[in-house]
């Protein structure tokens, strides 16, 4: 039972981090009709910018989100403005292969720089609190809170803000929302850099309990495709659920089959994104709207 | 005497898409307060016109002026910030929204700093969308999201839609289309208010002649992308080219 309920603990740790990893490629996804290959890449540069905060500085690397997040923000708006913007309106292929591209690129070029060296950061938030026989770690607790905190200031953002409520509104429609006087393109700029900015912030949380290298970004990004599945296009509600859900899923198959247990979770991941797609592709709570519908142009 | 300045005017505006010229050198003047129908057979180019008016699509040739300003190479959300709003023949709400954010959403401004608009709606748009909810009567639904409304529902919400940046002029897409007897008296009812109390004036695209000749000063006809007659709604009815258009020789 202590083994069961520590499985599950720790699934619901993980699946924090998940649901915060994967809401920038969510609402992207939802608002743009661009999925973004490159996102796992994003997770990677914040990690890699907090562990040079970390390394250099010796920032905390949760205190580093202060840096971490408007530096990615930048990276992001500029990004839109300069490459994203120039393949929104094309073939989802197009953008597929633009943001695939530049998942090489960014890799690559990281390799070149830092080489393939894992590495990590030092957090002070470390230790364990103990409730019985059940373990709470305090760099994953944190973890947890600072995602959590992440998806109720965007939630709050989308949902009570001007801006928010320009950003679902081009999810829904493009044309009346352009034909009412939004500026599309600054819209779709902004959504960008909150959303890299949000995956920067995800990798550095997680750099403390994660080894930073080049090439972590495509099993995250594959992740975000099952989350995002499961809990629809850009529903936050929808990230917390199916990222609790996959990372439960991951930690009880990582407990109780022994041996290949982590690689079979994996698989699992996949499977259920493919049971998903056939049984509900709109996903569980629909979100900004069906994943299956094009944006309206 | 200095003449008035046409609110809209297109001067010999053409569309083509590839080797179908769906607008032929067409031009088109909106005065002032003026209540103005574009009617034609289904394939006239009316939408097409439309949309090279309202800046959706870009124009092949000719020039496109509001207010006497050249809009012709302007982005639809600079022109609506002109003050030139639009409804669409297929409604266009944001299903997801609720009615009031629906309407909160499409009152822009041009120019505004990201900090402005990082906050919550301003209080004086929060009280135009309930007033402009309450003159279309929808006011039972202000908190329903838009996919719940009805057909006719939607397209008086788009209406309000139109109406929220306060504009000069509105540009109606087969407003009527598809909506019962009752609630096209309503949409009628409404853009006579707007039009005699507040000088609103409209360009109305529609296939419902009643409708037209109930509302316009003025009707332009379009058969094969031309301009075939402009009048007053019995002069065009009486037109034997339109009637030849519409019903064959």
């Amino acid at each position: 039972m202590d083994l069961f309920l520590q499985a599950l603990i720790n699934g619901v740790m993980l699946g924090g981090f998940y649901a915060a990893m994967m809401l920038g490629f969510s609402v992207i996804w939802g608002v743009m009709g661009v999925i973004n290959l490159a996102h796992g890449e994003m997770i990677m540069v914040g990690a890699y910018l907090s562990w040079l905060l970390n390394e250099h500085v010796g920032m905390d690397p949760f205190a580093s989100l202060l840096i971490v997040m408007p530096v990615m923000f930048i990276i992001g708006y500029v990004l839109q403005l300069i490459l994203i913007n120039r393949v929104v309106d094309r073939p989802i292929l197009v953008s597929l292969l633009v943001t695939f591209g530049l998942s090489i690129a960014i890799s690559n070029l990281v390799n070149v720089i830092f080489s393939a060296d894992p590495r990590l950061t030092d957090t002070a938030l470390e230790g364990a609190w103990s409730v019985g026989n059940v373990t709470f770690p305090v760099t994953k607790t944190a973890i947890m809170g600072v995602a959590l905190l992440i998806m109720t200031s965007l939630w709050l953002f989308l949902q009570k803000t001007r801006t928010g409520k320009s950003i679902r509104a081009a999810a829904q429609n493009k044309q009346a929302a352009r034909i009412v006087g939004i500026d599309i393109n600054k819209i779709y700029a902004l959504t960008f850099g909150i959303c890299i900015a949000i995956t920067g912030a995800a990798g550095a949380i997680i750099s403390p309990t994660q080894a930073i290298f080049p090439f972590m970004g495509v099993p995250l990004t594959l992740r975000a495709f099952t989350i995002t599945a499961l809990a629809g296009l850009g529903s936050i509600p929808g990230a917390l659920f199916g990222g609790i859900v996959l990372g439960i899923v991951e930690s009880m198959i990582g407990v109780y089959v022994s041996g290949i247990g982590t690689n079979l979770a994996i698989i699992a991941s996949f499977v259920l994104l493919v049971v998903i797609l056939i049984t509900r592709p709109q996903g569980l709570f629909g979100g900004l709207r069906p994943i299956e519908e094009p944006v309206q142009l | 005497m200095s003449a008035v300045t046409p609110l809209l005017e297109g001067r010999g505006v053409t569309k083509r898409f590839g080797g179908l010229e769906a607008v032929k050198a067409v031009d088109f003047k909106v005065m002032p307060n003026e209540i103005v129908g574009l009617i034609g057979p289904n394939g006239s180019g009316k939408t097409t016109l439309f949309d090279c008016l309202s800046r959706v699509q870009a124009i092949d040739e000719g020039s496109v002026h509001f207010q006497g300003i050249d809009i012709t190479r302007l982005k639809p959300h600079q022109v609506a910030h002109m003050g030139m709003s639009r409804t669409f023949q297929v409604i266009r709400v944001y299903r997801k929204l609720t009615l009031l954010e629906n309407m909160q959403v499409s009152r822009q401004w041009r120019g505004e700093n990201l900090w402005s608009q990082m906050r919550p709606s301003h209080k004086d748009v929060e009280e135009r969308s309930r007033d402009l909810i309450n003159f279309l009567r929808l006011e039972h639904l202000t908190n329903e999201p838009a996919g719940t409304l009805s057909g006719g529902q939607r397209r008086l919400l788009e209406l309000g839609m139109a109406l929220m940046p306060d504009p000069e002029l509105i540009l109606l897409d087969e407003a009527a289309s598809g909506i019962n007897p009752t609630l096209v008296e309503e949409i009628k009812d409404r853009i006579k208010t707007l039009n005699q109390e507040q000088g609103k004036a409209f360009l109305v695209v529609e296939h419902d002649m009643h409708f037209i000749s109930d509302l316009c000063n003025r009707v332009y006809v379009l058969n094969y992308g031309e301009k075939l007659a402009e009048g007053t709604p019995a002069e065009v009815m009486e037109n034997e080219a339109v009637i030849e258009a519409y019903f064959g020789s």
